[in-house]
């Protein structure tokens, strides 16, 4: 191998485009001097009406009894070794008629497990399958934290809530003593559902040979919004052409526009016929061989886009695989629909001495 | 610190926390946004910068919200970014897929310490991690890449019967 000077290195990677470089410095510019001053003031006023939302809480335990219950006999199916280290919080904000509440914690050398809940107040909007985007805060902190967090989550139809565990794991034991945990909630996926599941192979023997390709639309969706192709996506990328759709049903307001081989990827595209709807669809493509799969690191891409007002009209999916590997496949397209995300500010702090781990406090103290 | 020299001092840094981000995300428009997150907590947590460890602060800045980019990014449909298929291949490419196949715990050490310069002092710092796990992770990723740069001369000598160096 050749060795490779730290400039040539450096050259494997972009540098900064200058529209970035404006943002940023627009960004400072907008930034107010004392907001560090400011955010302080606010906390310790905050920890004031906590410690007195605390002492309510304390209170309202035995009401609060039968969610905790239910999480923890959850958990201790999932997990029984964290369901007996577990500390009751009972915890609840509100935003856009969902309650949040984090029922349970523990601190634990570099590990923080948080248990949670959430129920609609005003319908039933959450469902199987909804989860939520969670984020993590320490305040009180001067250090900036790395780490991972993995989390389950599952709907209990009886309660008609989602309830989840995060774990997350900190690269060393860096969470702080005696200060305030923030675990806020910037969004609820509600109930996805898997609509159908079809072999598409019927369908590219019969029209594979026949498809036509277009270039890329100007814009894409995604779950964030609308962004411009060429941000992602070189112009020579192309896809199945939507203008002549197939059409062929395969579930209620949604049809197969196309299916076929071309720059050594498959592809799949269908059409949401009814956008007016609330629905979005995403559609997954699976094979239990290695080349096609859709984990976290795969290949598979997915892309929406339709001029509409409601959702988007139009979805591609596609990934690199070669015809030849056809016969022995186990290929799955996979239709999922759900609501739109329910976009929201639930935010709780949790002193942490509430939660530490009981053996570790004492010895601590000890 | 007031803004102004705020300002400079990541200014400075930028283009290196880019190509962090760049390494980190694999994805332009994500490490964008996460340099630009970067910002607004950096700026939150400014009077904890301590003289002389700012760089390596503003590292483990990016690589937090890069991390969070990555969490989010878990529970949204996938779209990597897409290879550019036009793109003549040459060594700095072979390099970079190299580099972008290192799993992240590999990676970000070899990112810090021998793309941007960092001591391992501060490399440890930055990424959250004993100098012992920094500098046994340096050396597997010499080794990985090694061996897939390699294996990419052989095969470039399969289709080609040149090797990078006699072109």
């Amino acid at each position: 191998m050749k060795n490779f000077s730290q400039d040539e290195l450096r050259k494997i990677y972009d540098t900064p485009p200058q529209e970035l470089t404006a943002q940023i410095h627009e960004t400072i510019i907008s930034l107010p001097y004392r907001e560090t001053e400011e955010k302080i003031v606010k906390k310790k006023q905050s920890h004031v009406t906590l410690i007195a939302i605390a002492m309510i809480l304390v209170l309202m335990t035995t009401a609060l009894a039968a969610t905790s219950t239910t999480v923890n006999n959850w958990v201790y199916k999932v997990w029984p070794y964290l369901a007996e280290t577990l500390m009751p919080v009972n915890l609840t904000c509100e935003d856009q008629g969902i309650e949040v509440e984090i029922v349970s914690a523990v601190v634990q050398g570099n590990e923080l497990i948080v248990t949670y809940a959430a129920r609609d107040l005003k319908g039933n909007r959450l469902g199987a399958g909804g989860s939520l985007f969670s984020d993590l805060d320490f305040e009180n902190t001067s250090e900036v934290h790395t780490g991972s967090g993995k989390g389950i989550s599952d709907y209990i139809a009886d309660e008609q809530k989602i309830f989840g565990v995060e774990k997350y794991t900190y690269d060393t034991d860096i969470i702080p003593r005696d200060g305030y945990i923030t675990l806020s909630f910037h969004s609820i996926d509600p109930a996805r559902e898997s609509l159908i599941s079809f072999d598409p192979r019927p369908y590219l023997e019969q029209y594979g040979g026949l498809v036509r390709t277009a270039s890329l639309p100007e814009i894409l969706w995604d779950e964030e919004g609308s962004y411009s192709s060429d941000r992602r996506f070189p112009g020579s990328l192309k896809i199945i052409d939507w203008n002549r759709s197939l059409e062929i049903p395969l579930a209620e307001s949604i049809t197969l526009s196309g299916a076929g081989f071309f720059d050594n990827c498959l592809h799949v595209q269908i059409h949401n016929t009814d956008p007016a709807a609330p629905w979005i669809y995403s559609l997954d493509l699976q094979d239990n061989a290695p080349h096609l799969d859709s984990t976290e690191n795969s290949t598979v891409t997915s892309l929406r886009w339709g001029d509409t007002d409601g959702c988007p009209e139009w979805t591609e999916t596609f990934a690199p695989f070669s015809p030849d590997k056809l016969a022995n496949a186990d290929l799955k397209a996979v239709i999922t629909r759900w609501l739109p995300s329910i976009k929201g500010n639930w935010k709780i702090e949790i002193p942490e001495r509430m939660i530490r781990h009981s053996d570790q406090t004492e010895a601590d103290e000890a | 610190m007031n803004k102004v020299s705020f300002e400079q001092l990541y200014m400075e840094q930028l283009p290196g926390l880019y190509r962090l981000a760049q390494g980190i995300l694999r994805h332009a428009a994500d490490a964008q946004d996460a340099v630009q997150q970067a910002v607004l907590q950096a700026w939150q947590h400014l009077d904890n910068i301590r003289p002389g460890s700012e760089k390596a602060y503003l590292a483990r800045i990016v690589i937090n919200e890069c991390h969070n980019v990555q969490r989010k990014r878990r529970r949204t449909v996938p779209v990597p970014e897409f290879p550019d298929r036009a793109a003549p291949k040459n060594e700095l490419a072979d390099l970079r897929d190299a580099v972008d196949r290192l799993p992240e715990k590999l990676r970000l050490p070899f990112l810090l310490v021998y793309m941007e310069g960092y001591s391992a002092k501060e490399a440890a710092s930055a990424a959250g991690i004993t100098l012992f796990a920094l500098k046994s992770r340096l050396k597997r990723a010499k080794d990985v890449l090694q061996i897939e740069l390699r294996e990419e001369e052989e095969h470039e000598k399969l289709f080609t019967g040149r090797t990078a160096e006699n072109i």
